[in-house]
């Protein structure tokens, strides 16, 4: 909208009102000597507006409170028409009441006074300048009552206004929603051929497991895969970005990518933000130097190890690999002691649990092995099986196919540029 | 609640973690001989297992002063308990219930002994290792316990490899093994410890003595092999 002419105009109306009604009026009252009564309803036609504005406010709380409770109690008060629900309704009444009957007195006075000029509210405006015949009265009044859309411009820029509202819940005592966080183990090893990862697969939501098969083990390149601990989003976030700038930079050069390149762009893009990207990773591949593993912590440092552990259930998997780790282990040994770490992590600690992934990266080869080990299987299963309480008839069967068959014209028209 | 900073104080000297086992003879507990003052190692002869009565051993970490002052309590009441004369003595459930109830009341008091204690004994043939942990005065028994950075490191290795019935050789070697990987792990430990072993006959608490540990891997002599500009 035109703000700056909105405003303008605003401030006109204000002065008019105030030079030529307010201050005669108070001059007048002045010079006779009564008392004169500074309530709304004394400064004439604003008389509905006073019920008017109760009920809107009214309205409004109402509403508000609807955010606070869930749906399946708020609705079930509207339908039957009882509690807030039902006051909610009164004050909607008036409102609407309210605004038609305002409507409807500004043409009254139009039919009567010919022109509405000497009038400055906005509402004898738009009356003058829509068509006066058919006019939906529910849009002026839609009109008169969205306060809010005239008085803020929009403009750019973000928009505060939930924060309040966040505030206002977490005062009432509404916690807001916890990070979905992949408390965890992940290590790595070098052994005689290469790395071998380990992850377990346990993925929390504060105290609640939101997923009991997840996968932590990414794929990097061909020839690198990283495990990650931290939050969710972030490590499967910065490991996608890192995997395809590999790719990109694969297809650039020709060549196999080495891990010191993802290596690079990983600790610096956790490190240019600081550490609010909560990733913590373990990386391991094997290139043409050789194998490496390396562990990035969020704030953007690296270590290189023979053997690392991350995640809560680092300090357990640690533990065996300090007692157990020795250089040049075979492939099964080296599974074995992965195996083993993650499976102390997994019981030692609260955050990991599950099953164990495994993956084993050699020079031009890897193994993924999903679900290695299975340590927690569901022990019952109830032998009756499960049976629906009622016969389940088969009244009528009709089958759609998903795809459409599709003909292949050979030796079509090629596509013009 | 005002006063809660100057009551509850903070620990100044502390030891580190404390690994106590059951083995088929009795108990076995290991600790090292560190004081830190802060992130200063400042004492490196600091005994922090002793014997109580002639049934039980007492190992302690946390605030080395608040153990001292423990060990006074507990003098006192072995020595009123020898002063009956009666032919019994107190065996380590007793001692343990006693610690836990001064523990206990002092935390209510909001001036806690900042420790976490590990008591283990035998009396009659019957082994028993329980804890006492810290200024909380929680307590449970088990047949092996730890306190602080033990319970992380330790504990998983014990989980795995504990068995009833270890000889004492083997009740040794496990035990090295946990203070290795704590040696290597906890920035406050360092490389002197003890072990002590109780048994129906007394207490044995060994002189100080090092661990051997390794540091020769070949990714630890050239880290950066390979991954130029990493460290």
């Amino acid at each position: 909208m035109h703000a700056g002419r909105f405003l303008e105009y605003s401030l006109h109306t204000v002065q008019d009102l105030v030079h030529h009604k307010l201050l005669h009026l108070i001059e007048k009252q002045a010079n006779s000597g009564d008392r004169i009564d500074l309530q709304v309803r004394c400064l004439a036609p604003d008389l509905p507006k006073v019920p008017f504005a109760k009920a809107f406010e009214e309205a409004t709380e109402i509403i508000s409170f609807r955010f606070f409770v869930p749906p399946f109690v708020w609705q079930p008060m509207k339908f039957f028409g009882v509690g807030s629900e039902q006051r909610l309704k009164e004050a909607i009444r008036v409102v609407h009441d309210s605004a038609e009957k305002m409507v409807t007195d500004q043409r009254i006075e139009l039919s009567n006074a010919g022109s509405l000029d000497d009038r400055f509210d906005l509402l004898s405006r738009l009356i003058q300048i829509k068509n006066p015949d058919n006019q939906g009265e529910k849009g002026l009044c839609g009109i008169k009552m969205s306060k809010t859309a005239i008085e803020v411009p929009p403009k750019g820029g973000f928009s505060f206004d939930l924060c309040r509202r966040n505030e206002m819940l977490f005062k009432k005592g509404v916690q807001p929603p916890s990070y979905r966080k992949t408390g965890t183990t992940i290590v790595g090893l070098i052994f005689q051929d290469g790395v071998i990862l380990g992850a377990d697969t346990r993925a929390t939501e504060g105290p609640i497991v939101c997923d009991k098969n997840c996968e932590k083990i990414h794929y990097m390149a061909p020839n690198i895969y990283c495990c990650g601990a931290g939050t969710a989003a972030d490590t499967e976030a910065v490991t996608d970005m890192v995997s395809s700038q590999l790719q990109l930079h694969r297809y650039h050069t020709g060549r196999e990518s080495r891990v010191v390149t993802a290596l690079t762009l990983l600790k610096s893009h956790l490190f240019n933000y600081q550490g609010h990207v909560q990733a913590a990773l373990v990386l391991g591949g094997v290139d043409v130097t050789g194998p490496h593993l390396h562990t990035i912590y969020p704030h953007g440092s690296t270590d290189t190890l023979p053997f690392a552990t991350m995640g809560s259930g680092s300090l357990a998997a640690m533990a065996v690999f300090e007692s157990k780790y020795r250089e040049g282990l075979t492939k099964d040994e080296g599974i074995n002691l992965v195996c083993e770490a993650i499976c102390s992590g997994i019981f030692n600690d609260l955050g990991s649990g599950s099953n164990v992934d495994v993956c084993v990266i050699t020079k031009g080869q890897k193994e993924y092995l999903r679900n290695h080990k299975l340590p927690n299987p569901r022990t019952y299963v109830n032998p009756k099986g499960y049976s629906f309480s009622k016969k389940i008839e088969v009244l009528s069967t009709k089958v759609t196919p998903l795809k459409e068959r599709v003909e292949v014209i050979e030796g079509g028209e090629a596509m013009e540029e | 609640m005002i006063f809660v900073e100057l009551l509850c104080r903070y620990p100044y000297v502390t030891g580190t973690s404390v690994i106590g086992i059951k083995y088929k003879d009795g108990i076995l507990m290991a600790a090292d001989m560190g004081g830190s003052y802060g992130s200063t190692l400042r004492y490196k002869s600091v005994e922090r297992m002793k014997p109580i009565g002639k049934h039980s051993l007492l190992g302690a970490s946390g605030e080395i002063s608040d153990f001292q002052e423990l060990l006074r309590y507990l003098d006192e009441l072995i020595l009123y308990d020898n002063m009956w004369d009666d032919g019994n003595s107190l065996g380590p459930k007793e001692v343990h219930s006693y610690l836990t109830r001064v523990m206990y009341n002092r935390r209510n008091k909001f001036n806690p002994l900042w420790n976490s204690l590990v008591l283990g004994g035998v009396k009659k043939g019957q082994k028993y290792l329980g804890t006492v942990v810290s200024m909380i005065g929680v307590h449970f028994e088990d047949n092996h316990v730890a306190t602080g950075f033990g319970n992380h490191l330790a504990r998983p290795i014990l989980r795995d490899e504990w068995h009833e019935n270890l000889s004492f050789e083997d009740g040794v070697k496990l035990l090295e093994k946990c203070m290795l990987v704590l040696l290597y792990r906890d920035r406050s430990a360092i490389n002197k410890l003890q072990i002590a072993k109780i048994t129906e006959e007394g207490t044995t608490i060994s002189p100080p003595y090092s661990l051997k540990t390794f540091w020769g891997f070949s990714a630890f002599k050239n880290p950066t092999l390979g991954a130029e500009g990493s460290w």
